[in-house]
């Protein structure tokens, strides 16, 4: 299900961002553009990322930036950003971080399947270091596409 | 035994969490039942174990927690979690 979240909307590579806040406001309009969430989610992924931000950097480099659903998420997504520079969230251990994957989701339970499969691609250190090798958005779509529909035929 | 991963959004990090510890359970062949909260929903619940982050684990009382250092990397979250799930297994079968 996750190659129906992420898009050309939703996916940017190359994004210029002089601190972690302006990264999590990029992904934010990602959101607000393809009509997952309302303007309120941006500020309340920051506010959230203020208070124990350092938790949302899960792995070296990689951060997923969320909030909860009653911050006006209007249907579940999934977006993801590269960065052109690394930008550092106070993580002492996987900072800094060029790769957000952003969520949002409209409930705990719905989005369970969701979340399951975008940890196999957050997992795959091929997939990470092509990103991180200037992979363009199209083929970042693409693989995420293949890899899900494989995932189908097991 | 029911074990509740805990953290301050309830839909993102706890539910990672849960698989993670699902998977650790089944690894050992240890019945678990896992569930994710949000950290205020969180206390009115009574789990036999509560897994969350040390920030929130030092805000719960007279509940049995245990800290985690990474909501996904397996390999910690099975340094710290493993032994004292074990211990309450065996404290349950008897």
């Amino acid at each position: 299900m996750i190659e129906k979240l992420f898009n050309s909307t939703t996916v940017a590579v190359n994004v210029k961002a002089k601190n972690w806040e302006e990264a999590v406001r990029y992904g934010g309009e990602m959101f607000v553009k393809a009509g997952n969430t309302g303007r309120a989610y941006i500020e309340a992924m920051i506010e959230n990322i203020r208070k124990m931000g350092q938790y949302i950097v899960i792995a070296p480099g990689l951060a997923m930036p969320h909030a909860r659903p009653e911050f006006g998420v209007k249907k579940i997504g999934l977006g993801l950003v590269h960065l052109k520079e690394p930008v550092a969230f106070g993580n002492k251990e996987y900072d800094p971080v060029d790769i957000l994957v952003f969520l949002c989701a409209t409930d705990k339970n719905t989005h369970i399947n969701v979340l399951s499969e975008l940890m196999e691609l957050i997992e795959d250190e091929f997939f990470l270091k092509q990103v991180r090798g200037g992979m363009e958005k199209n083929a970042i779509i693409n693989y995420i596409h293949q890899k899900a529909c494989k995932g189908e035929n097991k | 035994m029911k074990i509740l991963t805990v953290c301050g959004n309830g839909i993102g990090s706890s539910l990672m969490l849960a698989m993670k510890i699902e998977e650790i359970c089944k690894e050992e062949n240890i019945d678990a039942q896992v569930e994710s909260s949000d950290f205020n929903s969180a206390q009115g619940k009574n789990p036999d174990l509560i897994v969350t982050i040390k920030e929130l684990a030092q805000q719960f009382e007279n509940k049995r927690v245990v800290a985690i250092r990474s909501y996904v990397n397996k390999k910690k979250i099975r340094e710290d979690v493993l032994d004292i799930i074990k211990a309450i297994q065996i404290k349950q079968q008897r």
